[in-house]
């Protein structure tokens, strides 16, 4: 339930829908991802060829169409919510940005250790990215959130 | 005066009510909620391709293993600002919506320790077959798809997202 839920016309509630399920696809996934990339940071590279492929299909499967699905439906809502212009309105283009950007820094340091796994040796940097990201980019969403249902002002 | 001209434009944009307030700490701890759920159900299906060595089995597991007791508490962070909302805004304990919620909320709450109990078995038997040589499995294979996990699973699986529709569209 959202301030929008509150007050908005019934007919956005199927919009609404598909947007939470795509936050819930898009922080999911970054929390697994987190989860990996904090426990098997140093991992040994047998385990880490493992740890690196799950992440991988994670991103893939659920973080980055998350992302996706989560701003194209936040856009809409705005546009139906006439909010142009309000916090909400500034969450959109914030979510794209700090999640692509994240999400990208996210997917090719998992690439890079899962090659270097594959080589049979470790690369710290890029296993320590998405131990450092991936919670980073949590937090954001989480003011995100706030400003979705706080709506400050 | 001036001071306030100056102030009042600073501290107005920040004014949230109690009900926003409230329903932040709400959505944020059901995303925690669903986010953490998610993950178990994540590795949990990670782990159950019949090509898994008990090794990795293990491995994806000692994660469920960390996150898993998250869930608990969470929830209950979820259920307390949940029920405060309703005192706040003055919806009906009877709705439909409020009591199917709490039932499947109920159902999750109950499911979640059968499924830990149903795994500790699933990671004392990946050991073993590690400290046996660390080949695939059809006993692990069955323990990890057995009848009863695969019914756990699936309440947790789904009773999040029957919650959010019911939230979302309150019937």
């Amino acid at each position: 339930m959202t301030a929008l839920a509150y007050a908005r016309p019934d007919s956005w509630d199927g919009y609404v829908l598909v947007h939470m399920l795509g936050s819930v696809a898009l922080l999911g996934g970054l929390v697994v991802v987190a989860a990996l990339g904090i426990r098997y940071r140093r991992a040994r590279p047998a385990d880490a060829i493992l740890v690196r492929r799950v992440m991988l299909f994670v991103v893939a499967a659920l973080v980055w169409p998350g992302l996706i699905v989560t701003a194209a439906f936040g856009q809409v809502l705005v546009e139906k919510e006439d909010a142009k212009g309000t916090w909400i309105d500034a969450s959109v283009p914030l979510t794209y940005v700090a999640g692509g950007v994240g999400i990208i820094l996210i997917t090719a340091a998992t690439v890079l250790a899962l090659r270097r796994a594959r080589a049979g040796t470790n690369s710290r940097m890029a296993a320590i990215v998405p131990a450092i990201v991936a919670p980073l980019l949590l937090a954001i969403f989480a003011g995100v959130i706030y400003l979705m249902t706080g709506r400050p002002g | 005066m001036a001071l306030g001209r100056v102030h009042s434009p600073i501290i107005l944009p920040a004014a949230v009510t109690t009900y926003q307030w409230l329903l932040f700490l709400h959505v944020l701890a059901a995303f925690a909620l669903m986010a953490m759920s998610l993950t178990v159900h994540v590795l949990y299906l990670a782990s159950r391709p019949r090509r898994r060595r008990p090794s990795e089995v293990l491995r994806l597991l000692g994660v469920v293993r960390v996150v898993g007791p998250m869930i608990g508490p969470i929830g209950l962070v979820t259920l307390a600002f949940g029920i405060w909302l309703v005192l706040e805004v003055g919806y009906e304990w009877g709705a439909a919506w409020i009591v199917a919620s709490l039932v499947l909320f109920a159902m999750g709450t109950v499911a979640g320790p059968i499924l830990k109990r149903s795994l500790a078995p699933v990671g004392m038997l990946a050991a073993r077959l590690v400290s046996e040589g660390d080949q695939q499995s059809d006993e692990l294979y069955r323990a990890l798809n057995s009848p009863r996990v695969l019914l756990v699973v699936g309440i947790l699986s789904l009773s999040p997202y029957v919650i959010l529709v019911l939230m979302v569209f309150r019937p």
